[in-house]
């Protein structure tokens, strides 16, 4: 349990108070709950902090402040309906009052609910560290998540208009997901991200090469793909054994090509 | 010090900036901001108003709330003054055991203050922070709506529920429960909150093996803590086995343990009892106690415990009380005898037998079911497993005890007040005289409270440090040390012939009671007591064995047995007609009982004895089968727009009973007050269910007094007079005849005393409303009051109280069916519970708004059964999921879309005011109906609960 808390009122106060003994608290969903991962000495609070709650909308793209909570975003027109089709993946409206999307970006739980569609969405954070700010890509972000440790997000930027789908897979509505997938199209071809529990978050790249080569792949063809993937671990818990997630993630590739050849995708919502 | 402003006033509050929120509201004497998950952000009961928003105040940290508004529950009106949404929530029933009412109560505020006509779908979004385990959410929509109508036009429009019996003023009317007003309110009412500033707290240092000999525990340097008061182990504490079985005395349950053993059983065992003067001490203290565990094989499944050479969960020495077997010495002469094993004592015979690891069994049937599978047309045989499921209260176990003038007082969160006062005789060696039980409200019981799971520790403890203690479950402890749903194996055998009617049944239940046999006989008994006599069949056998095993404990849970038995069954039954090629309602139909139907199967199905064979008595399970088929429209086939997603309909019928014939006592005592009004002491023990609200009508109605006039006292083991609790469907039928003699025989007391005073006939005086004695011959009246004022004047009589003790031999059974209506999708194994009916005969609904709101909770409940509720324990008996968000509980997002509960007017003769039991049986038709109507979707047979996705698409040949 942290000793001290820090009301940071400025992201600059904010950065120069963190320390490796300390953490950014945003929402306190996760921080601040039952099994936290999140061991600090000093708990920075970014409550009072101004200038992260915004949500503008400017030539074609939608940034939104990294304390905007998953409420908010449902509630904001500007915000884009495939985003808010995520925040709804959260389906306790007081717990979405409280987490925010940057406290979801940063936590990278592997059951997380906005990170998927982020990738998909080719969501870019701009962060701040001691070193200054940056522009970074979601990908990028979560690559080198111990080089971007120290640095707070300020804001997210993803594009209003573009075709994407999710899908979550749980026990209930509030348990932990297994599965939550996403897929948008970029080009002419689609991108595909996933967070598997107790696996990984995972940009489905090679998927997405393979598809690109090969288009017609069935859809047997494809759950097979997913069968025999061996860049990712795999294992059997108590969320499902490693032919059911495997399963699960080939036969949801499978909806996302129909759904996104037939423009199913949230685009057309936002 | 943190400055802001608590329901509208100012305040500074000394605190740590890094405690929670709910942390600093306590401190400020908010205790109603309750937590019921240890700061998972899960349940809600710590729901607050954060400038404005809500919030969960254990997510928030104290020093977060520096300049905010903050308004909590026990804001809103206290008990005498309602506001519009509280009585609402009263009025449409859903204040059952109310540990999260009052933070419903500031969720529907904030709703209405926000929205003043918010639609289904806003209810929906406001409550989908808070878990509610006994009414379900299908009415609060009917409170928002009542809500509406109240603000809008000032009164209600819409009918709460319906009402039965009209010759009577409160029995089967709708009226707000007696308790509702102090829980929806956030008054003191549970035990938490009624700990004395000095109490000191207890945790308890648990086994991290699944089975191991302690062979030492040093204490030396916790005991050396400052503020540490007493460390109690298995070496330390009284010699004295028991078990935590709160049953009728004695138990069918084998006495198997003792406060602390020398050998752990399960992981979460108890090993040591820490007390201290504060919480932080206990857990630092905790952590400083070595121990020397010597691990032993361990078994989890009953496969694993029934195989030749299995390890022994209990190795010590057998003793009957009772009927002890002629080659007793002989049989413990093979066990090891190690004095760490304890032993094991059986009050009367079990069919135990530790050297197999069975810990009770029973045999029995009637008739021939070998012939009848030979005459039968079709047989199937199939086996059916359950899993190992968590009650969940929102009110974690807790006890807190105190001495008082040399007596032991011990506020418990029970369904057994008198069977914790007996146990915790047994532990301290004090007469009962000696020891005070006070219930309190019941934050949901589901039946693990009535196993007695802290209070012999909690109560021990002050008994041996003679210092107030508290004991408070977490959340994990729920999970890995208390009581829970047997797992269970039901193998079903069932012969048909080609019109549908069932020739023989045979069922072989093999059950996992765990490392303890509490509730190990009579839980998986219901699986066959409560589900063979639905059948009009003369062939019928069953073959019941309970296993130890190395698992968290199993015990008494909603339902006991039957829902398993019901789901083999009623699976078998429409397998069977499946195969028959007959339609499953016309088979139904065909071999289900009606009264008067000689119930022979029942002999072998006491409980540790000869049971009682009975005819059926009232019934009205025909009328409930009818009913669902019609509503849910049997027969017609629905099509989803969507091809991946398949439509199907299931549905079964259910029973349960009304108390334990025969073995069940209630006890009350009616008084007549100085001003007429009426004060009932009763031992019953409402948990939250309107218990109290029935002593109150069955009286009011008896003693023509208005509800509002009578106090009922239950629960309190000074004042009240002896019940066997509330477990088995009892409350209603036991306790509630005992008001009902207990009343009439009040009312011949104040007819007497009457006639005395007018000096006429007692047979001329009747009763009549509102509380006065009326002449039929003179048509003089005398007021309660003027009959009590004169009876206790210096000349008079003395004080009119009358005791009511009910036993009875009769049994009113309660039946019902249940429809279930699921969209599958054969691509990702999902279910869509789509439309969910219960149609329950529950004889007179004495709370019929209630009654609805049981129906509904214990419904959703088992559907959270049925898909997804499971306890997954690991390689080494470890459970993995032992949280609210990891094991999964249905909320209101889970909710059927299409819900509907409907009560079938039956008036028992038997019941107060033909009322029979009404919730337990409500958790008994899930399983069944929804495998049937996945079958009826997709083709497969589930076999085994939960009914995940993942065993949808195997059973589907999908996947591995």
């Amino acid at each position: 349990m942290a000793s001290q808390l820090l009301m940071a009122k400025s992201p600059e106060e904010a950065i120069s108070a963190k320390t490796a003994q300390a953490a950014f608290l945003a929402g306190g969903t996760e921080v601040n709950r039952l099994g936290s991962s999140v061991d600090a000495e000093t708990l920075i609070s970014l409550k009072k902090c101004s200038g992260l709650d915004g949500i503008e909308s400017d030539a074609g793209y939608v940034t939104i402040g990294s304390m905007c909570t998953f409420q908010q975003l449902i509630e904001s027109d500007k915000v884009p309906a495939y985003i808010r089709e995520a925040a709804h993946f959260m389906a306790s409206r007081t717990k979405r009052n409280m987490a925010t999307i940057g406290g979801n970006i940063a936590s990278m739980r592997r059951d997380s609910y906005m990170i998927p569609a982020l990738i998909a969405a080719g969501a870019v954070l701009e962060l701040a560290g001691s070193g200054g700010s940056c522009r970074i890509g979601i990908e990028e972000y979560l690559d080198k998540a111990a080089e971007y440790a120290g640095c707070l997000i300020l804001s997210v930027t993803v594009p209003e208009k573009i075709k994407l789908m999710s899908k979550r897979y749980s026990n209930t509505a509030q348990s932990h997901a297994v599965l939550t997938m996403s897929a948008a199209v970029c080009g002419d071809g689609i991108v595909m991200a996933a967070a598997l529990k107790n696996s990984g978050i995972y940009r489905l790249m090679d998927f997405e090469k393979a598809l690109k080569a090969d288009p017609e792949m069935s859809d047997d063809d494809i759950i097979s793909w997913f069968r025999n993937w061996d860049a990712i671990r795999v294992e059997a818990d108590m969320f499902g054994g490693e032919d059911y997630k495997r399963y699960l993630m080939g036969v949801t590739a499978c909806d996302f090509r129909a759904g996104l050849a037939s423009g199913s995708g949230k685009e057309v919502e936002s | 010090m943190i400055n802001c402003t608590i329901n509208g006033k100012k305040r500074s509050i000394d605190i740590d900036p890094v405690k929670s929120l709910r942390e600093m509201l306590l401190k400020n004497g908010n205790f109603a901001v309750r937590d019921s998950d240890d700061a998972e952000g899960f349940c809600g009961s710590d729901t607050v108003l954060l400038d404005g928003t809500p919030v969960f105040a254990n997510l928030v940290l104290a020093g977060e709330a520096e300049g905010c508004e903050i308004v909590t529950p026990d804001s809103l009106g206290d008990s005498m003054h309602l506001t519009v949404v509280q009585q609402a929530l009263i009025d449409a029933g859903v204040v059952q055991s109310a540990y999260n009412a009052p933070a419903a109560a500031l969720l529907m505020t904030w709703l209405f203050d926000n929205n003043p006509d918010p639609s289904r779908e806003d209810v929906k979004d406001v409550l989908s922070g808070i878990f509610i385990r006994d009414a379900g959410y299908e009415q609060y929509y009917l409170a928002a709506k009542l809500i509406k109508e109240k603000l809008a036009t000032g009164e209600y429009k819409t009918e709460i529920a319906p009402e039965f019996r009209p010759q009577l003023k409160s029995v089967g009317k709708v009226m707000p429960k007696v308790d509702a007003p102090q829980l929806v309110s956030g008054e003191r009412a549970f035990v938490e909150d009624y700990v004395d500033d000095d109490t000191c707290y207890m945790v308890v240092l648990r086994s991290p093996y699944a089975h191991a000999y302690v062979n030492k525990i040093d204490t030396s340097k916790a005991e050396a803590l400052p503020g540490v008061i007493k460390v109690i182990t298995a070496y330390n504490c009284p010699d004295v086995t028991y078990m935590s079985a709160g049953q009728g005395e004695p138990e069918p349950s084998p006495h198997d343990r003792r406060l602390l053993n020398k050998k752990v059983r399960h992981v979460g065992d108890r090993v040591a009892a820490i007390v201290a003067e504060t919480l932080e001490e206990a857990i630092k203290a905790r952590d400083l106690i070595e121990v020397e565990y010597e691990p032993l094989d361990a078994v989890f499944t009953v496969e694993e415990a029934m195989a030749e050479g299995a390890p022994l969960v209990h190795n010590g020495r057998v003793q009957y009380n009772a009927g002890a077997p002629d080659d007793l010495d002989e049989y413990n002469a093979k066990l090891s005898g190690d004095e760490r094993e304890g032993k094991v004592v059986y009050q009367f015979p079990l069919h135990g037998d530790v050297l197999h690891n069975v810990a009770a069994a029973n045999h029995g049937g009637i008739g021939d079911v070998d012939k009848a599978f030979e005459e039968a047309d079709a047989v199937v045989e199939a086996t059916y497993q359950t899993s190992q499921i968590q009650h969940t209260p929102l009110e974690t176990h807790i006890c807190f005890s105190k001495l008082e003038n040399g007596r032991l007082i011990v506020y418990a969160s029970t369904q057994v007040p008198y069977h914790v006062r007996r146990i915790v005789s047994w532990v301290t060696g004090l007469p009962q005289n000696k020891i005070h039980v006070i219930k309190t409200r019941v934050g949901g019981g589901y039946g693990s409270k009535q196993d007695i799971l802290v209070e012999d520790l909690t109560a021990y403890a002050t008994f041996a440090t003679g210092r107030p203690v508290l004991y408070h479950n977490t959340r994990e402890e729920e999970f890995i040390a208390n009581s829970t749903r047997h797992p269970m194996r039901v193998h079903v055998k069932m012969g048909g012939k080609k019109d549908g009617s069932i020739t023989g049944i045979y069922m072989k239940v093999d059950a996992n009671t765990g490392p303890y046999g509490n509730h190990a006989l009579t839980v998986p008994m219901n699986s066959c007591s409560k589900t063979l006599p639905l059948f009009k069949c003369d062939n019928m056998k069953y073959d019941l064995t309970i296993y130890y095993t190395n698992t968290p404990p199993a015990g008494a849970y909603q339902g006991y047995g039957t829902p398993k038995g019901t789901y083999g069954l009623m699976m078998a039954m429409c397998e069977l007609a499946d195969k028959l090629g007959v339609d499953y309602k016309e088979m139904v139909l065909k071999n289900h009982v009606e009264e008067g139907y000689m119930l022979e199967i029942l002999k072998g199905l006491g409980e540790g004895r000869e049971g009682n064979v009975v005819p059926v008595g009232s019934c009205g399970l025909r009328e409930a089968v009818e009913k669902g088929c019609e509503m849910i429209e049997w027969g017609k086939r629905e099509e989803s727009d969507d091809p991946d997603w398949k439509i199907g309909k299931g549905f079964a019928m259910i029973m349960q009973g009304s108390g334990l014939p025969g073995l069940d006592h209630a006890n009350a005592i009616a008084k007549l007050e100085m001003d007429g009004s009426i004060i009932v002491l009763s031992g019953a023990a409402d948990i939250g269910t309107g218990l109290d609200t029935i002593i109150a009508k069955v009286a009011s109605d008896i003693l023509c007094v208005p509800v509002e006039r009578i106090t009922v006292i239950t629960g309190d083991t000074d004042s009240g007079a002896f019940d066997t609790g509330s477990y088995a469907s009892s409350g209603t039928f036991f306790s509630g005849n005992a008001a009902v003699v207990a009343s009439t025989k009040l009312k011949e007391m104040i007819l007497n005393e009457a006639a005395l005073q007018l000096g006429e006939d007692k047979d001329d005086m009747e009763l009549d409303w509102p509380g006065e004695v009326i002449s039929k011959k003179t048509g003089k009246k005398l007021s309660y009051y003027e009959i009590i004022h004169t009876a206790t004047s210096g000349t008079g009589r003395g004080h009119l109280i009358a005791p009511g003790s009910f036993t009875t031999a009769a049994s009113s059974v309660p039946y019902g069916a249940h429809f279930a209506q699921v969209a599958v999708n054969i691509k990702t194994g999902e279910v869509k519970v789509q439309k969910f009916y219960a149609v329950q005969d529950a004889g007179t609904p004495i709370n019929p708004e209630a009654a609805l709101c049981q129906m509904y909770g214990a419904s959703l409940k088992s559907i959270g059964h049925t898909l997804y509720e499971d306890m997954i324990l690991d390689e080494d008996g470890r459970c993995v999921n032992a949280n609210m968000t990891d094991y999964g509980v249905p909320m209101i997002s889970e909710q059927p879309d299409d819900f509907k509960a409907v009560l079938i007017d039956v008036d028992d003769p038997d019941g107060p005011f033909g009322a029979k039991s009404i919730s337990e049986i409500a958790c008994n038709g899930a399983a069944p109906a929804i495998g049937n109507a996945i079958h009826d979707a997709c083709g497969v047979w589930m076999r085994s609960w939960p009914m995940t996705p993942e065993k949808i698409l195997r059973e589907l040949g999908k996947i591995k």
